[in-house]
């Protein structure tokens, strides 16, 4: 059932799915709830290996008493109903799972991502307001667009634009101290 | 193991954070993408086509709060811009002609409404669609593709299955406003809310008084009240976290709390002004503190608007305050009456 945000009150199917904000019945404020038929379905219920019923059958890999039901598309390790998790249209199994989570071969399974290039980039421009601490900022933003040029950034598609106009600014910025303390040893 | 050749298109919104951070919403080939990025990092939450169950928006009225306040503000400013003669015009000027533009955007951008989706597990908040008119252009975005992943609903089908849920032993996992109501709630006196309270008025007072008086006592008696009443705003606010008090006073807490560092920050203003005005006693404090108890709200434009602002808004905070805070303490004072009424009975009935 589909409540009100605000007031919590269940919405009656006349307020639901008229693709324009309509007065809640109970608190009045206009709302625009679209339902799909996601709502109705029924969740689907675990499912466990069927045990092995011959020894011409092939096995689970990690049950080895259960009978396997598909192969994982990654190491190609047989896995029961239980072992196998569908995950973008292929079969995988838990630890290749895991192993695309932590080194971050599955894109879909990322929660969090640190984008270096804004990172080196907001670090050599909040630096240049306070123009001193460039002399130690502007090597630590050339250091991190050389180290961190290959890593991945943005889940969204991005270019290396930051990373060029740190690395644009971090030059100016060292070049300026270079002819600073030169011009100073001359003097 | 390849990695996902996922594309994504961004959609219309953006919720930027009060200081840092902003939320995006992009379409992705079989899942909506929300992201939340702050100081180079992102987090980021997916909403699968196919487990999408609803999108709820709803209008508030934030938006119209932000053009009265804003509407107020640039009136008062283009009022002491025509009115005044001093060297403040042209800022007064300025002032009012930025709060205009900000006024006007607001008003183009349309009033403000809360988006939430929901699934078969969570009801998440689409921060980005804050806007009814981008929410509504999003959800007829998403409508057709949501509808490709898990097919079409038709009216007399939801009014049958809406009267008749499919499984009535499931149970919705509650939203988070009702997560909240269903906490156990700590028991909370009220007293700091009291106290904050009783000294924004008192503030108040200070302010009013500065209007006819100047004196250094004065000055360190606002000071002593602001500090005060700055500890006070964080007690409150830890205190109120997950008790029983309303809604509407913990939202005047907050608004004490704004008070507050508008007044720190107003004070600040007006020291920093005055040491650039006479660099000859910048160095001594106490010269510093005499002057700025002889500035008057009659000096400038500028300090009466300030004056203005503050005097209004401890009122405006103070008295209500206290007022909701007796209405909520005597509810409480209700319910836990109603509460204790059926047991003391029974211990009644069992002692005779």
């Amino acid at each position: 059932m589909i409540s009100c945000t605000r007031c919590k009150s269940p919405l009656s199917a006349q307020v639901l799915n008229t693709f324009a904000p309509t007065p809640c019945p109970a608190c009045e404020e206009p709302i625009r709830a679209d339902v799909y038929p996601a709502l109705f379905r029924k969740l689907p219920s675990g499912r466990s290996g069927a045990p092995l019923q011959g020894e011409e059958e092939a096995s689970c890999f990690y049950h080895p008493a259960k009978k396997a039901a598909v192969a994982c598309s990654a190491c190609g390790r047989f896995l029961c109903a239980l072992c196998d998790v569908e995950f973008n249209d292929r079969h995988l199994c838990p630890a290749c799972l895991e192993k695309g989570k932590a080194k971050r071969k599955i894109k879909n399974l990322e929660n969090r991502r640190v984008c270096y290039d804004t990172v080196a980039l907001s670090i050599a421009l909040i630096s240049m307001l306070f123009v001193w601490p460039t002399i130690l900022s502007a090597p630590i933003v050339l250091f991190m667009v050389i180290h961190y040029w290959g890593a991945p950034s943005s889940i969204i598609p991005r270019s290396k634009i930051r990373f060029v106009l740190a690395f644009g600014i971090a030059s100016l910025q060292i070049v300026g101290w270079i002819l600073l303390f030169g011009s100073l040893i001359i003097a | 193991m390849t990695a996902e050749k996922s594309t994504y298109r961004r959609l219309s919104g953006k919720k930027r954070g009060f200081i840092i951070g902003h939320h995006t919403l992009w379409r992705g080939r079989d899942h909506l993408l929300q992201i939340y990025a702050r100081w180079g990092a992102e987090d980021y939450k997916r909403y699968y086509f196919n487990d999408i169950q609803a999108i709820i928006t709803r209008k508030t009225g934030v938006g119209r709060i932000q053009n009265i306040v804003i509407g107020v503000l640039a009136g008062l400013f283009g009022i002491f811009a025509v009115t005044s003669t001093s060297g403040w015009v042209p800022f007064n000027t300025i002032i009012a002609v930025i709060l205009l533009l900000i006024l006007m955007i607001n008003l183009f951008k349309g009033p403000t409404c809360e988006t939430h989706l929901l699934t078969a597990v969570q009801t998440e908040k689409l921060h980005s669609l804050h806007r009814l008119n981008t929410a509504q252009a999003v959800m007829n975005q998403l409508k057709p593709i949501i509808e490709r992943h898990q097919g079409r609903i038709q009216r007399e089908a939801l009014a049958q299955q809406n009267a008749q849920p499919s499984d009535p032993k499931k149970k919705r996992p509650p939203t988070r406003l009702v997560q909240r109501d269903l906490k156990a709630h700590k028991h909370e006196s009220g007293r700091v809310h009291l106290m904050l309270f009783a000294l924004l008025i008192f503030n108040g007072l200070i302010v009013a008084a500065g209007f006819v008086l100047t004196h250094v006592g004065l000055t360190f008696l606002g000071t002593a009240v602001m500090l005060m009443m700055g500890i006070c705003v964080v007690v409150a606010l830890v205190k109120q976290h997950e008790s029983n008090l309303k809604q509407p006073l913990r939202t005047m807490t907050w608004a004490a709390l704004g008070y507050i560092c508008f007044s720190f920050i107003s004070a600040y203003i007006i020291s920093v002004g005055l040491a650039f005005k006479h660099p000859e006693i910048f160095q001594n404090q106490w010269e510093m503190i005499k002057l700025f108890s002889n500035t008057t709200p009659w000096d400038s434009s500028f300090m009466m608007t300030i004056s203005i602002i503050a005097l209004s808004g401890a009122v405006a905070i103070g008295i209500p305050g206290l007022c909701l805070l007796r209405n909520s303490q005597q509810a409480n004072r209700q319910a836990s009456g109603l509460s204790t009424a059926p047991v003391s009975a029974t211990a009644t009935k069992r002692i005779s």
